[in-house]
């Protein structure tokens, strides 16, 4: 059975970590969907659980590619060379003063404008790589618009669940029950 | 007995909140057995930094998802778990966080009304108004509140409306606490006749491996916050280990104090003495309890304070503040279960309650009476009749 955590808000993160665990020590290897891997260097998710960055995914659009040229890696690579000691300092501020907040604000409410499919592009490429998911855990709130659009991406509709224990078999902890087989 | 029951709660323990709820999962376990059917609706608050946007996406794609949502899990008592997840923004009214758990429960319901003849409420509000808003026609609705911050609910006008329309619907309003009792009824005196006290149910079935033969190991079961006296605990701590370096002190629970004991620990040069346990599943915190050989609970407040049963049901002697709750569950058995202290800005009350304690150790004070006396009070079985009795004895109907 294959399962995919939806953590996109990264804000309730022991029920992924743990709940993950749960699910390798019963045979399985879940994929958990996060925003950005950074926001999660300090969890410690069990061997077997496979990580995938949302924002790492879908950037071959051609105005991503030049955003990134443009407002991020000229910037970056300009303050590094000239702020010295200072470099590192300068570009994470950068960063997080103007490169972020702009490509947030400015960019993507753009692109979403100019090409509609822009804001999904991530999400349909991590579809198309990854395939379907017989369920999906959905563990915050910032992860229910995606999981809508999983849920509605393919023919097969996967279920949908909160905690783990709806998809481990009831009183019969760490098995997993294959509710398509049990149909 | 009869059926079927539902209970509608927003908080019930979860792999991100192991603690929270306990006492909504003792209740179940011990009144679930025996009922027709027994659901569980956790209508769980999922708080997050959401613009208006966002906050609006997500609702239609909580909507939206629902009916695929997968089948209630299993949980104590052989009762079903339904889980409704309640997505908002951070810092909301109570009235509003009590209006959406309503709604995402109606939406989880597929718009049908919950199908129990029996409906018992958790948390007057949160559970209280989302209940009353799913209940079918005819059904019976009973309330048991629980909560710290009642005083802050009611002082919203929208929040003390809601409270009131709860209030008026239901049939009996059990209230956990005489002071929590106090509250209400001076609030809302046109039903002060509903309210009626009740425990928070215990498991004494597991009893100590050995009984306690010193009080070196102390133990701590909560919050790491303000209210729950942590930091001065931890200053008694290091006092009295300064006498006696065998003390050892462990700490479960996690907030936003963990950090500061840390480094405070270290300051007075007890953190090799120190454990921070962190947050553990209920069954976690019992077992280290029988491991344990004193409870120091320092609270400022509390309504009922079930760690303090929990502890006495684990075999092992309390020492505990005059907080609200403890000194009317420990009535009649002060001395038996351990020391009572008074609630004191410093660390000298927990330290003298531990000397006195200590001196008149293993004498003047009989465990085993108080757990007997306890689990009379607070046992399963116990608290099962009073529930029972409330929602299916035909004396009980109005």
């Amino acid at each position: 059975m294959r399962v995919l955590f939806l953590a996109l808000g990264a804000n309730r993160r022991l029920a992924v970590t743990e709940e993950t665990r749960t699910l390798v020590q019963a045979g399985e290897r879940p994929v958990v969907l996060v925003d950005r891997a950074e926001s999660w260097a300090g969890d410690e998710f069990a061997a077997g659980v496979e990580l995938v960055e949302l924002a790492g995914l879908g950037r071959d659009h051609w105005p991503l590619t030049a955003e990134r040229l443009v407002l991020h890696r000229a910037p970056k690579a300009l303050l590094r060379r000239a702020g010295g000691r200072r470099g590192k300092r300068l570009v994470s501020a950068y960063d997080r003063r103007i490169g972020r907040p702009l490509h947030k604000r400015v960019f993507l409410p753009l692109y979403g404008r100019l090409w509609r499919d822009a804001a999904d592009r991530p999400l349909a490429e991590f579809n198309r790589r990854w395939g379907r998911f017989d369920t999906l855990v959905v563990t915050d709130p910032q992860s229910f618009p995606a999981a809508q659009r999983l849920a509605a991406a393919g023919r097969h509709r996967p279920r949908i669940a909160f905690r783990i224990d709806q998809v481990t078999s009831s009183g019969r902890q760490g098995e997993i029950v294959d509710h398509e087989d049990k149909a | 007995m009869s059926g079927p029951v539902a209970v509608v709660t927003p908080w019930y323990p979860s792999t991100q909140l192991p603690f929270r709820g306990a006492f909504v999962q003792a209740m179940t376990e011990a009144t679930a057995p025996g009922t027709e059917s027994f659901t569980v609706y956790h209508c769980d608050s999922w708080v997050a930094r959401l613009s208006p946007e966002q906050d609006a996406r997500i609702a239609e794609a909580f909507r939206a998802l629902m009916p695929s949502a997968t089948a209630p899990s299993r949980t104590v008592g052989g009762a079903d778990l339904v889980t409704v997840p309640v997505p908002m923004p951070r810092a909301l009214p109570f009235a509003e966080q009590a209006r959406r758990a309503a709604e995402s429960l109606k939406v989880a319901l597929g718009g049908q009304p919950i199908a129990a003849d029996v409906v018992h409420a958790h948390v007057g509000l949160l559970g209280g108004l989302p209940a009353l808003r799913n209940m079918r026609p005819g059904s019976r609705l009973f309330v048991t509140e629980h909560a710290t911050f009642l005083d802050r609910m009611l002082a919203e006008p929208d929040g003390h409306a809601g409270y009131a329309e709860v209030l008026g619907a239901c049939e009996a309003f059990f209230v956990v606490g005489d002071e929590l009792r106090e509250q209400l009824a001076t609030a809302f005196p046109e039903h002060a006749g509903k309210l009626r006290p009740i425990a928070n149910p215990i498991d004494f079935a597991t009893p100590r491996a050995e009984p306690v033969k010193s009080l070196h190991r102390w133990l701590f079961v909560g919050g790491l916050i303000e209210r729950k006296g942590v930091s001065w605990l931890l200053e008694a701590f290091a006092v009295c280990r300064r006498q006696e370096p065998d003390l050892t002190l462990t700490l479960v629970g996690e907030g936003e104090l963990r950090g500061r004991l840390g480094e405070r620990a270290a300051e007075l040069g007890v953190a090799d003495a120190v454990t921070f346990a962190g947050a553990l599943s209920p069954v976690e915190a019992l077992a280290l309890m029988r491991e344990h050989d004193v409870l120091v609970h320092p609270s400022r407040y509390e309504t009922f304070g079930v760690v303090v049963i929990e502890a006495a049901a684990a075999g092992m002697p309390v020492i505990v503040t005059r907080c609200g709750g403890p000194e009317q569950t420990l009535a009649g058995i002060e001395t038996d279960a351990g020391q009572l202290i008074a609630i004191e800005d410093d660390s000298a009350a927990i330290v003298a309650g531990y000397e006195q304690l200590r001196d008149r150790f293993p004498g003047g004070m009989d465990l085993e009476r108080a757990r007997r006396t306890l689990a009379d009070r607070y046992g399963y079985q116990a608290v099962a009749h009073q529930h029972h009795d409330a929602w299916f004895s035909p004396q009980s109907r109005p």
